[in-house]
């Protein structure tokens, strides 16, 4: 009984000397690796335009169906997002949506920190979600390699196009 | 029936008829060779090299690749789909179509249900090889229903084979050469054909698209559909609505072998944005308050009864409507007998009336075979008269266009020149009125000219076809062609005959045993002796004959989905929900009992306009009425087509019903009138009450006026684009368009509802 008793003063007796290992969150933040799947995001282009082309492929993949969006077509040509919501009482950050993108618009960022007493608040809309950086992926920008006409961007504009071809002439 | 033979495909042995396509033996068997270019209903071309195999003539001769839509089925052939060598075939011509295929599928309105995405999923082919350019189109303005989108086309020329060759329009055509072909019209502009919203289900890609769906886009898969029949037409084209949020965002045929299969006209796909417009129904009205439905009806039931016993039994009458439901109208019968009254009108005048009750008649008396659509293209002598086809009944017009194809002779007798006109064989402008004359001289053989020519050609053809319009309120005329085809009918030829009508459910309404002309209930509710009216789903106060009566009655029931004049004005409004959300089942052209039915969405009504009137009828203490309430009793049916209305499911081919009665005599034709005779003229758009109301439509259709022929607007001093004031003659008066292509004596005057109505009234709530 007593060879028991000294093991666990033993123990407590080498803890007692070494560093304590308490995070002091929130005061201070800990190290989240950038690729945690957290808060969802909206990404822009990198000339600062919002990348959703509201393509509803994040709303067919969530599996458990938190996203709810109505698409619109902006004058200038671009197909947005008129509406976006997401509800985070729900989504269960499996980073399906992230995968289905095809404009690298939605992503998931490391922040955790959205816990609330209201419930209705953790649905998220387009202005909560969307931000002014392009993410993960700098470079990319979903109008300017499809072959869709927008502003200041012609047919045969894009990126690895020809120049619009002429129906009237035969000619090679 | 060809001859049964045997083939394997794929190590099966299947049996198929002689000389089938193996692409469509092979589809019909649910194995999925992908293909572009071949589509039933225009057949194969070989364009698209996709639906390769390998086939070989017999089990020991060596196979080869072969398209399978351009091979026909012969004894001992096999088949290897799943071959090695023709899958890579299949991939490598993917990979070439994909060449320059723009990387825009996530704003693409296909995606979802395009052939291309499913084609590639199918091939595995994965990525793009070739560093080379993008070749690029403009795209063309092609009207306010069709989205041009040219960098999708992958060349399969289903499109101008579906709109030159089978619906026979002629500005959309193939520009170009080579790698370069480019589908579009030679300038930009509307797309003329009625039938241009086909191009976007034929599209396998999206270089068509609907436009208004375009607008407030949402994925195909996320919409909510319930089958339905559409309500543009006398036709009953099978339809499929898709709704999502509050609102209802397209519709899209839905395959009925016995009415449509793959195609409906442009009204029908565009019309139905009446249901969401911001003055459709929601809450009742009674006196200027505001109410729950439910409420409401518990009012107008209390008021009704008050006044049945207060003014007898005679006070009350109603309105039915020839675009709400078999089962609608009968619950107003319902209601009428639960007050004593039997009082309904349920067409606008009495010459519409006689016209249709006797076509209806005429067609449920089964004397005559009435063709269905695929009968009618199968016809090998058409003669269309009284009436403009493409704008009254069009997907008649559609089929009458594959008999064409088919080299069968089309005659037309009507006051003015529509579009059909340019594919007759002979068409003869003659004044209204005049037409049952003609019939009837056609009819006793002889004559010269264009009657010489029709009874020849009738006298010679195998399964002839005659057409025949009732809008224009002539029962003579819907006699003498009863005459000419029974006089054409023999055993071994039979003479199909087709009445068609105003609105969806305007030949189950003119079944109706009980049915005034509406003069006459007019006439009493003015003269006080109707002291309330029930309106049913109509905008009578919108109706010449009844406009005062409406007026002038002390109450008024209306009970409609969205506010116009007649809700404006009644005492009491109840809310029933829009047509493709309503369920129910309506007659079409034919006789043919279909049921349709829908879905409930937020922010309308909640009740079809049979369940308000069957709460009204409870309230009244008459559940019994409505238990012993069966079709036949109510329209003029045998009993067991009663029953068999009453059996039809969704989605059915549905049933003609047969009517107990003979065909009353036509009443003889009036002398013809040595003046001018007014004729409405109904446009495929703008004419039809509710899809006029369609944003899209209400573009189209063309501005009101008046028409006449040169001559005549000659001899009146008038002329184009002037303001002709005919009030004194025919009190109308409107903008003049000179038409060569307008009878002698005849004044056009044009059918065009005013497309949104009085707004919605200030309530207090």
């Amino acid at each position: 009984m007593i060879r028991e008793m000294l093991t666990g003063l033993k123990i407590t007796a080498r803890y007692m000397f070494r560093r304590p290992i308490t995070n002091f969150y929130p005061e201070e933040k800990p190290m989240i690796p950038p690729r945690w799947r957290g808060r969802i995001v909206l990404t822009s282009d990198p000339d600062g335009e919002e990348r959703c082309v509201a393509c509803y492929l994040c709303q067919a993949v969530c599996p458990v169906q938190c996203i709810d969006l109505q698409a619109e077509n902006r004058p200038d040509g671009r197909r947005v997002a008129k509406r976006f919501d997401i509800n985070f009482a729900r989504c269960i950050f499996c980073g399906f949506c992230e995968e289905a993108c095809p404009t690298y618009s939605i992503q998931l960022t490391p922040d955790f920190e959205m816990a609330t007493t209201v419930r209705t608040d953790l649905v998220y809309h387009k202005e909560d979600l969307q931000i002014s950086g392009t993410g993960k992926h700098p470079n990319y920008s979903f109008w300017q390699v499809s072959g869709v006409t927008i502003k200041d961007k012609e047919k045969g504009e894009a990126i690895n196009e020809a120049a619009p071809s002429n129906y009237r002439s035969n000619l090679p | 029936m060809a001859e049964k033979i045997k083939v394997t495909i794929d190590g099966t042995e299947h049996e198929v008829e002689a000389g089938e396509n193996i692409l469509q033996v092979c589809l019909d068997k649910g194995m999925l060779i992908p293909h572009f270019c071949y589509h039933e209903a225009m057949g194969p071309l070989g364009a698209c090299r996709l639906c390769a195999a390998n086939i070989a003539p017999a089990a020991d001769k060596p196979g080869r690749l072969e398209m399978t839509c351009m091979t026909r089925a012969s004894a001992g052939m096999v088949i290897n789909v799943n071959d090695e060598y023709a899958t890579k075939f299949r991939k490598s011509v993917i990979e070439d179509l994909m060449l320059n295929h723009p990387h825009d599928c996530p704003v693409c309105d296909e995606g979802g249900e395009c052939m291309l995405q499913d084609m590639t999923v199918i091939t595995e082919h994965q990525h793009r090889r070739t560093r080379f350019p993008k070749r690029t189109w403009k795209n063309q303005y092609l009207g306010p229903l069709v989205h041009h989108e040219m960098n999708r086309c992958i060349t399969c020329y289903r499109c101008v084979r579906y709109y030159g060759d089978y619906a026979l329009g002629s500005d959309l055509g193939a520009y170009g050469s080579r790698n370069r072909v480019y589908f579009g019209r030679l300038n930009d502009g509307v797309l003329e054909s009625e039938f241009s919203g086909n191009l976007i289900d034929v599209c396998p890609t999206g270089v068509f698209t609907n436009k208004r769906f375009r607008e407030v886009y949402t994925r195909p898969w996320d919409l909510q559909t319930a089958r339905s029949v559409c309500v543009s037409c006398s036709v009953g084209c099978n339809v499929l609505p898709g709704f999502r949020h509050t609102d209802l965002r397209r519709i899209k045929p839905a395959e009925n072998d016995a009415v449509n299969k793959y195609f409906m006209c442009d009204r029908g796909r565009y019309g139905g944005e009446f249901v969401n417009l911001p003055s459709r129904l929601s809450d009742a009205r009674v006196s200027g308050t505001s109410m729950m439905t439910e409420d409401g009806i518990d009012a107008v039931a209390a008021q009704l009864k008050d006044i049945a016993t207060k003014h007898g039994a005679g006070a009350i009458a109603g309105l039915g409507s020839q675009r709400a439901s078999l089962e609608a109208n009968a619950a107003l019968t319902a209601v009428l007998k639960a007050l004593g009254s039997d009082r309904v009108a349920c067409f606008g005048s009495q010459a519409d009336r006689e016209a249709a009750r006797l076509a209806a008649s005429i067609t449920a008396s089964r004397e005559l075979p009435t063709p269905s659509l695929p009968g009618l293209e199968k016809a090998d002598f058409v003669l269309s008269v009284g009436g403009d086809l493409t704008a009254e009944a069009p997907m008649l017009d559609l089929a009458i266009r594959q008999a064409v194809r088919q080299k069968a002779p089309l005659f037309i007798v009507s006051p003015r020149a529509g579009s059909l006109d340019k594919f007759a064989t002979a068409s003869l402008r003659t004044a209204p009125g005049t037409e049952a004359g003609i019939v009837k001289e056609i009819a006793a053989g002889g004559g010269k000219d264009f009657v010489a020519q029709v009874a020849t050609a009738l006298k010679s053809a195998k399964s002839p076809v005659i057409l025949c319009s009732t809008l224009h309120g002539d029962a003579a005329l819907v006699g003498a062609v009863y005459q000419l085809a029974k006089s054409a009918n023999t055993a071994d030829r039979p003479c199909g005959l087709a009445y068609y009508y105003k609105s969806a459910n305007t030949a189950g309404v003119a079944l109706a045993r009980k049915d005034e002309s509406p003069e006459a209930i007019a006439a009493d509710a003015k003269s006080g002796k109707i002291k309330a009216l029930v309106v049913l789903e109509r905008n009578a106060a919108a109706e010449p004959a009844l406009a005062e009566a409406i007026a002038q009655c002390e109450y008024v029931v209306a009970i409609d989905c969205y506010e116009n004049a007649t809700t404006n004005d009644a005492s009491a409004v109840l809310p029933c929900v829009a047509h493709y959300q309503s369920f129910g089942t309506i007659l079409n052209f034919e006789g043919r009992a279909q049921h349709f039915s829908g879905l409930n969405i937020p922010g309308s009504a909640t009740m079809a306009s049979s369940e308000v009137l069957l709460n009204i009828a409870e309230r009244l203490g008459a559940s019994e009425i409505i238990q012993g309430l069966d079709f036949h009793d109510v329209y003029d049916i045998t009993t067991e087509s009663g029953k068999a209305v009453d059996g039809i499911r969704t989605g059915d081919s549905g049933a003609l019903v047969k009517s107990d009665s003979k065909p009353t005599a036509p009443p003889s034709a009036k002398p013809a009138s040595t003046g001018m005779v007014a004729w409405h003229i109904h446009h495929t758009f703008g004419s039809e009450e509710l899809s006029a109301m369609s944003p899209p439509i209400a573009e189209l259709a063309p501005a009101a006026g008046l028409e006449l022929n040169p001559e005549d607007a000659k001899s009146r001093n008038l002329s184009d684009g002037q303001n002709a004031d005919l009030t004194k003659e025919f009190g109308v008066s409107g903008l003049l368009t000179v038409n060569a292509g307008l009878a002698k004596g005849t004044l056009g005057i044009r059918v065009i509802q005013t497309a949104v109505s009085a707004p919605r009234k200030e309530v207090t709530a």
